[in-house]
């Protein structure tokens, strides 16, 4: 039958499985903790990190509400039950450490931090093109975290000249305690899940954003994630501040080296904006997905969560997810002042036996706040592509507003594409409006780009890119441009 | 001889459709296929352009001197056969321009000419579209979506005159559509005409033809041609119709 | 520290009490009944009853529909039922139809017409018959796809005793439609209804099953779990209205298995009931297979209002359409959740759910879970659900006509809620649907 050798062809297109790009081991003198969680792991992080007693109470008081949560299994994904005894939860590159010890003299102004770096390091970030060196060239700010430890931020006095403050999230925690104090776990509290849970208790490093009254960031902010070392784990904690009037627009990047066993990425982003501030989070996560059957590959339990705190604040989620074997990721919005909103744009592409379980929540408390979704689900291979969110429409939301659009295309007819949309309403003025459809890339589809001399890869790959077009154009353009060739790269399998 | 048609059969779900097609087209020609529904006119369209659900059982199409049978469908797009849909297809989120400029590369590729950048291909797009009348709006839209039916055909147009085609087959292109948008059809093909492109017009009626005068008429009636002639064969099908011409290829 | 072991499910001593309660009736029951197979059926039941017991809040599928109101309260079994010919007169609607009356879950035959001329090829008779002279009646009962799942289901198979077993053979066609009407009479009363229906390849068939109280006083408790079989190019045409008093409990659960061909419209119209659940299940396993499943729900009070749909699809070229309404008025609580599985082998599938809910005050609340699960390709589903109140312009529209502002409310609400019924073809029976409706809006 034609339908028949129209997916196999499909298939094997799919299956001439490139290589991860990213998937280079970068060989360093490491710190690394041995196997194991309890107690005193979480004291010694928090040793070693040099912490002031708060931070280290504020992690005992996880692991402690940790220890008493059985691990989620709600989400559409099947995995082993996780051993976290098998998991070290600590590494750093040893110069990384003696940075972290000498932080102050750091901090000193004629000192380049890229002369502290491993250069082994230094290398794994530029392989992957990101600009750790503040040569001024980049149009781009970078804080680059590789396993457990921030390596290096760049344009930090540019920024520092606008009152704009953007370190690691351990710097903070000394330099700016007050900060910190006053936002950790008020929008991701420590017993929020576990994954949040267990991110409170081993927090190992992340980016720490302040940007002050009426400040608009001239240039994108970014962090990139690098898992290097295996069986650790990475749980990175994010707090991104927009003060009222400000503006920023961060980024996010996560790759890892090929593994055969899982690595556990269990992040936490808590995000502020107050009145009239607009904040836009971009993520490009290309994770290590695993080898053909996602063994190895990394499991991705996020926990992302902004709250508009003030009236006419903006919070944009947008994301391109096309790595890890496991995401289970709701990036989520609280509208709470009057007039705010919250947006998610999501792409979410999985194949071979990848699971995604992704979404968003949009809270709306405020008056006429409005939120928008526009999801898309790509599933190829044997994976599956789930689509989960949440919009909630308190009684105080007088004239709420959301639309919500899921499209799902299946790409071969061995995956699965699956929409577990939650709407309530308690308000009778608010509108709320949900959409949802499946396609795939029809036969006449293809061949009408085939008989305009399009070859069928990049027929497939065209048609694929225009479905997720509505979401790219939110991305800065070179990430975009990333988003769109991760996605040709994941798909097509042919190098180039 | 550009398109040698010789004794060609074929079948789409094991039922046979075409039974024995014979058809010469010279350089510079336009030739019309006429017959009514079901006579296997789309076939024909569909089994020279590569269409993979008919499966050609018998016969062989010598095109340009080359098996045309043995190419894939972009390869046959690459060697200039352009196929002008019944009903083009919408791509949604992939732009006019993007798609367009997509394919001219693949075929001047294929040509052995340099790849257009995105300067020279606008530039080339914007005299093509001034000449056929067109916005250049059109461009930046996804392709065919939102198009209404006399826009989806002006743009096959548009893209026949960029993609330079040697032979253009007109798949019924002119069906369901007003006389202003039949009119825009006829004179984007007449503008196109010239000494090394030849046409294949397959149509149920004879009105686009009376904008295109074509050189041949072939009647097509139960997957074979039962008559050939010039332009008044078609006018005489218009007179009379198909029953009058099929009772007598039936009493023959 | 993380083992996956089943948690056990602790029950708050009010649920536990109203388990005990049913437990202890189910055991009653059992002992009076000699069919051994029967009795093993209701003991696995029971069991299971006895481990999943009532859902909770923290039930996915119960998160929104709240039992507190219906554990308050044990409904008997027994009792004496009081109702006239002249009270079960004002329940017929002004068509002809076959008339089955059941007086608090009971086959009443006083009240039914005569079973005995029944149009060629058309049998029924009430399970209480069917159990008691029907051998082998009980190997029916099966273990319908996912009931044990569902509470009210276990707990129809501990206690039904009675119901209707309609069958109708091979292309038999009955153009009179079947009504069956339940009615409450006595307080504090739990009416156990189990009902099949099995519709011969070839044959047509319209049931209608409305649910209805004697008067406004009496808190009793419906449970009808009604087993559907619609053979190969058979078609039922359902109608379930849901008239009961506003203290009034309704638990309804259908389970449908279409075969090829075949075409199955079922329309859900809930008025009444102080808790009310209606859900369908549908599998359909062959090829060709059209169903329909829509609803209108009008909930005012602090009614508490859930219509659900779970409809597979397995094997190629289904298409199944679903809209569903809800209007909320006062404080009155809506729940629509509905799930559309396509099977791998279920390619040119058609799918399509779409869920519209009104809010007519401040205090009312919607909820709304229309999902899509999705193992095939070549397929067309889609879902919608929208929620808001009355389009300000639309009212306008009509008051720049000239009619006043309630006026057009009222008829741009009966609009909106009227909508499923279109599909019914029959007029007079849209009518009646229709009339019942407008009524509780217009009150």
């Amino acid at each position: 039958m034609t339908q028949t050798t129209q997916y196999q062809e499909i298939n094997d297109i799919l299956q001439k499985n490139q290589h991860y790009k990213e998937g280079f081991f970068t060989k360093t003198a490491v710190e690394t903790f041995a196997k194991g969680l309890n107690e005193s792991v979480v004291r010694a992080i928090s040793a070693k990190k040099n912490e002031p007693q708060w931070m280290l109470d504020f992690r005992l008081k996880a692991f402690k509400h940790w220890q008493t949560m059985p691990e989620p299994h709600w989400a559409k994904a099947e995995y082993e039950p996780i051993d976290y005894q098998d998991y070290s939860y600590y590494s750093a590159p040893e110069c990384g450490s003696c940075s972290e010890s000498c932080d102050k003299a750091l901090d000193g102004k004629d000192h380049s931090q890229a002369n502290r770096i491993d250069p082994e390091v230094a290398k794994a970030f530029a392989s992957l093109g990101v600009p750790i060196n503040d040569d001024g060239e980049a149009n781009i700010a970078v804080d680059a975290i590789f396993d457990s430890v921030s390596i290096s931020t760049t344009k930090r006095d540019d920024l520092a000249k606008l009152g704009i403050i953007f370190c690691s999230f351990s710097e903070a925690v000394h330099d700016y305690p007050e900060l910190v104090q006053q936002y950790i776990g008020t929008v991701v509290p420590h017993h929020d899940n576990f994954f949040a849970a267990l991110n409170s208790a081993v927090a190992s490093d992340g980016t720490f954003v302040y940007v002050p009254p009426g400040v608009r960031c001239p240039i994108d902010l970014s962090t990139y994630f690098r898992i290097n070392e295996a069986k650790t784990g990475q749980f990175e904690r994010t707090i991104l501040i927009a003060d009222k009037g400000s503006y920023v627009s961060y980024l996010e990047g996560c790759s890892a080296p090929v593994r055969d066993t899982y690595q556990l990425h269990a992040a936490v982003v808590e995000v502020i904006v107050h009145e009239d501030a607009e904040v836009k989070y971009s993520t490009v996560q290309n994770w290590y997905p695993g080898d053909d059957d996602c063994q190895g590959g990394i499991l991705n339990f996020v926990t992302k969560r902004g709250i508009c705190e003030g009236k006419n604040s903006k919070l944009s989620w947008t994301q391109a997810e096309t790595g890890s074997a496991i995401t289970w990721k709701y990036p989520s919005c609280i509208l709470k002042g009057d007039n705010s909103i919250g947006e998610f744009y999501s792409v979410a592409l999985t194949n071979r036996r990848q699971q995604a379980d992704t979404g968003t929540k949009m809270i709306h408390i405020g008056k006429n706040t409005s939120s928008t979704i526009i999801s898309k689900g790509l599933s190829a291979g044997h994976s599956d592509n789930t689509y989960r969110g949440l919009v909630k429409i308190l009684p105080s939301a007088e004239g709420a507003r959301n639309f919500t659009q899921c499209d799902s295309m299946l790409i071969g007819d061995q995956c699965g594409a699956h929409t577990f949309p939650y709407i309530e309403v308690e308000n009778p003025t608010a509108q709320v409006e949900h959409e949802a459809t499946t396609s795939r890339i029809g036969e006449d589809q293809l061949f009408y780009c085939q008989q305009r001399g399009i070859s069928e890869q990049d027929a497939i790959s065209m048609i694929v890119n225009g479905f997720c077009k509505e979401v790219f154009k939110e991305l800065p353009l070179e990430f975009a441009q990333e988003a769109e060739e991760l996605l040709a790269i994941s798909l097509e399998g042919s190098v180039g | 001889m550009l398109l040698n048609i010789n004794n060609l059969k074929a079948q789409v779900e094991e039922k046979s459709i075409l039974k024995g097609i014979n058809l010469q087209v010279n350089p510079g020609e336009v030739h019309a296929i006429m017959g009514p529904n079901g006579s296997g006119k789309s076939t024909l369209s569909s089994v020279l352009a590569g269409r993979e659900e008919y499966e050609v059982t018998e016969g062989q199409v010598e095109y340009d001197n080359e098996d045309l049978l043995e190419m894939d469908a972009e390869e046959r797009a690459r060697k200039g056969v352009f196929l002008a849909f019944q009903y083009p297809v919408e791509i949604p989120g992939v732009s006019n321009k993007l798609f367009m400029q997509t394919a001219v590369n693949a075929v001047r590729e294929a040509r052995g000419q340099p790849a257009l950048d995105m300067f020279d291909f606008e530039q080339l797009a914007a005299e093509k579209m001034k000449k056929l009348e067109m916005s250049p709006v059109m461009l930046e839209r996804s392709v065919n979506v939102g198009f209404s039916g006399g826009e989806k055909k002006r743009n096959d147009i548009f893209q026949m005159a960029m993609l330079e085609p040697k032979l253009c087959i007109m798949d019924e292109t002119d069906s369901g559509l007003d006389i202003d948008a039949l009119r825009i059809v006829a004179e984007g093909v007449n503008a196109l005409r010239a000494p090394d492109r030849s046409f294949l017009i397959v149509t149920h009626y004879q009105r686009l033809l009376d904008y295109i005068k074509p050189d041949h008429v072939h009647v097509l009636y139960n997957g074979q041609i039962i008559k050939s002639g010039g332009f008044e064969l078609a006018q005489e099908l218009e007179e009379k119709g198909y029953d009058h011409l099929i009772q007598a290829y039936q009493e023959a | 520290m993380t083992t996956l072991s089943k948690p056990i499910k602790k029950h708050s001593p009010v649920a536990q009490s109203a388990m005990n309660f049913y437990q202890q009736q189910a055991e009653t029951l059992m002992a009076s009944e000699s069919d051994s197979a029967l009795v093993a059926f209701r003991q696995q039941a029971s069991q299971h009853f006895a481990e999943q017991g009532f859902p909770t809040r923290r039930d996915e599928d119960w998160k929104y529909t709240p039992l507190n109101a219906f554990l308050q309260t044990h409904y008997q079994r027994s009792g004496v039922a009081q109702v006239s010919e002249a009270d079960i007169k004002s329940f017929l609607p002004p068509f002809e139809v076959m008339h089955l009356v059941f007086v608090d879950g009971y086959f009443s035959e006083r009240f039914s017409d005569d079973l005995s001329v029944l149009p060629a090829g058309l049998s029924i008779e009430s399970v209480k018959d069917a159990l008691d002279f029907e051998q082998g009646y009980t190997a029916f009962l099966s273990h319908e796809m996912g009931i044990e799942k569902e509470a009210f289901g276990t707990l129809n198979s501990m206690l039904f005793d009675d119901g209707v077993v309609i069958q109708l053979e091979p292309h038999c066609v009955v153009e009179r439609p079947i009504l069956c009407t339940y009615v409450q009479t006595q307080n504090e009363h739990a009416n156990t209804v189990r009902n099949r229906v099995t519709l011969a390849h070839g044959a047509q068939l319209t049931l209608v099953q409305q649910h209805v109280s004697l008067n406004e006083k009496l808190n009793a408790f419906d449970n009808v779990v009604t087993e559907i079989n619609v053979a190969e190019n058979a078609q039922l045409n359902q109608v379930v209205l849901q008239s009961l008093n506003p203290l009034a409990m309704y638990f309804g659960l259908q389970f449908v298995d279409q075969a090829k061909n075949s075409v199955f419209r079922t329309h859900y119209i809930g008025l009444g009931a102080s808790i009310s659940r209606h859900q369908n299940v549908l599998r359909m396993a062959d090829e060709h297979i059209e169903s329909e499943q829509s609803s209108a729900c009008f909930a005012n009070g602090q009614q508490i209002m859930d219509t659900r749909t779970h409809t597979e699809h397995q094997a190629w070229w289904g298409t199944s359409r679903q809209l569903h309404k809800l209007v909320l008025d006062d404080e009155a609580v809506g729940v629509f959740n509905g799930m559309i599985k396509v099977a791998r082998a279920a390619q040119k599938t058609d799918g399509q759910m779409d869920n519209k809910n009104l809010l007519l005050s401040n205090k009312a609340k919607v909820d709304s879970k229309p999902q899509l699960e999705i193992y095939a390709d070549d397929v067309k589903c889609s879902h919608g659900s929208a929620s808001g109140q009355i389009s300000d312009e639309q009212i306008f529209y009509l008051r720049a006509r000239g009619i006043n502002a309630d006026d057009a409310r009222r008829l741009v609400t009966q609009a909106f809620l009227l909508e499923p019924l279109e599909s019914i073809s029959s007029m007079p029976m849209r009518h009646w649907l229709a009339e019942k409706l407008m009524h509780k809006l217009n009150a």
